[in-house]
């Protein structure tokens, strides 16, 4: 009787654990799944952020007054694009951010062509002037000579700069209408060089200068300053 | 043929006319006054150095030859002196080979006021005529004692041409300036 009594209690004991656990299992189940969901609304809620951050920036990149450079906005797109939101919107409006930066790339590139372009000019002006900066030192230097033997050593070196001493030298002595122009005398280098020696002074510039392939002049226009 | 030959010539005698007649702005004019002015202040330069005793014999006749171009190959130069009433009149080249030859240990010459008191005037062909004067002071050293010293009022009549030249295959419309006589108007001592 007693034995059957324990039996008893034992099956009752091993009810009541059993039911323990199936509760225990029934109440871990429900709390895993809720988890699961508390993470997937946490990733929509990030991806929409995401998806909202990559709209402005794309917007953003739409303005024309977007302050940033080329370079940037291209990081910009890449960063949004490697991003693959695999949103309709987002890719629209990437379809039509492309072709603005391609756009903005070739204007670039014809800014920096019209860039290089100006340089080059303004280096070859700056040669050109240098040019014609040492060509009238050399009017000045003979003009401002101690003597007769410094001017006409100076006269000689000159000379070496000219195709020949007979190169015409035309004085401007004004210009009027549509650019036309009324001469003094043409003279050649050789005698307005020893004109300088004589009068001490020169007071015009360089307004043309024409050079042979040998890089000397052949012909020298001069005007009043 | 022989009116052809009048053809030809009304012809020429109308281009030449309307050459001459083209309107020269004031501007213009301006331009061509202070170049004919220029040339003058160029000969007192000359003159200076061809009668500086310190200027070398080659030098002085390469100077020569180009005051020699400034002026109209019949041009005379007036000479006067203190010592007597009239004037002499030389042929330029004559005139700067006793300036280059005169007989003092050194010659200062100095040329000032160089104005116009004869505008320049368009005549009917085309060329502009006037009138610069000038005073002149001369200096004749013998060592250190001034020997001579007088100071010269000179006219010089000036000329100037529109005149064309091909260069680099290119046609120059240029102001010939071409000095005349240079005339004597008054010498004092001062």
């Amino acid at each position: 009787m007693k034995k059957h009594k324990i039996q008893l209690k034992l099956t009752q004991w091993s009810k009541l654990i059993a039911l323990v656990l199936v509760f225990t299992v029934a109440l871990g189940g429900s709390s895993c799944k809720s988890k699961k969901k508390i993470a997937a609304e946490k990733a929509a809620i990030e991806l929409a952020n995401k998806i909202a951050l990559a709209k402005a920036s794309l917007f953003d990149l739409l303005r024309d007054d977007n302050p940033k450079t080329y370079e940037e906005k291209i990081a910009e797109l890449k960063r949004i694009k490697d991003m693959q939101l695999r949103n309709y919107e987002i890719e629209q409006l990437i379809d039509q951010v492309e072709p603005m930066l391609a756009a903005e790339y070739q204007e670039l590139l014809r800014k920096q062509e019209a860039e290089r372009k100006r340089q080059d000019a303004e280096l070859i002006r700056i040669k050109k002037q240098a040019e014609l900066d040492n060509i009238n030192a050399h009017f000045i230097s003979i003009a401002q000579a101690e003597n007769d033997l410094e001017a006409n050593l100076r006269i000689q070196q000159t000379l070496t700069y000219y195709a020949s001493p007979n190169v015409p030298v035309l004085l401007i002595i004004n210009i009027y209408g549509d650019s036309q122009k009324d001469y003094d005398k043409p003279t050649t280098i050789e005698h307005y060089l020893n004109y300088l020696k004589d009068v001490k002074t020169y007071s015009r510039q360089i307004e043309s200068i024409k050079l042979d392939v040998n890089h000397k002049i052949i012909e020298i226009e001069l005007i009043k300053k | 043929m022989k009116l052809k030959f009048i053809i030809l010539t009304i012809i020429g005698l109308f281009s030449l006319s309307s050459i001459a007649q083209e309107e020269i702005s004031p501007e213009r004019k301006q331009a061509i006054d202070s170049l004919a002015l220029e040339k003058v202040k160029d000969l007192s330069k000359y003159i200076s150095i061809i009668g500086n005793k310190e200027t070398s014999f080659s030098e002085a006749n390469r100077v020569i030859e180009r005051t020699l171009e400034l002026f109209d190959d019949n041009s005379q130069i007036g000479v006067s002196s203190l010592y007597r009433k009239e004037v002499k009149y030389y042929p330029v080249r004559k005139y700067l080979n006793r300036l280059m030859a005169l007989n003092y240990d050194k010659v200062n010459i100095k040329w000032y006021n160089i104005q116009y008191i004869s505008d320049l005037e368009r005549q009917p062909d085309g060329t502009f005529v006037g009138v610069i004067t000038i005073y002149q002071r001369f200096e004749g050293m013998q060592g250190d004692d001034l020997k001579y010293v007088d100071t010269t009022k000179k006219d010089i009549t000036i000329y100037v041409k529109r005149k064309e030249t091909i260069i680099g295959g290119r046609t120059i419309g240029f102001w010939d300036v071409i000095l005349g006589d240079i005339r004597v108007a008054e010498t004092s001592k001062n």
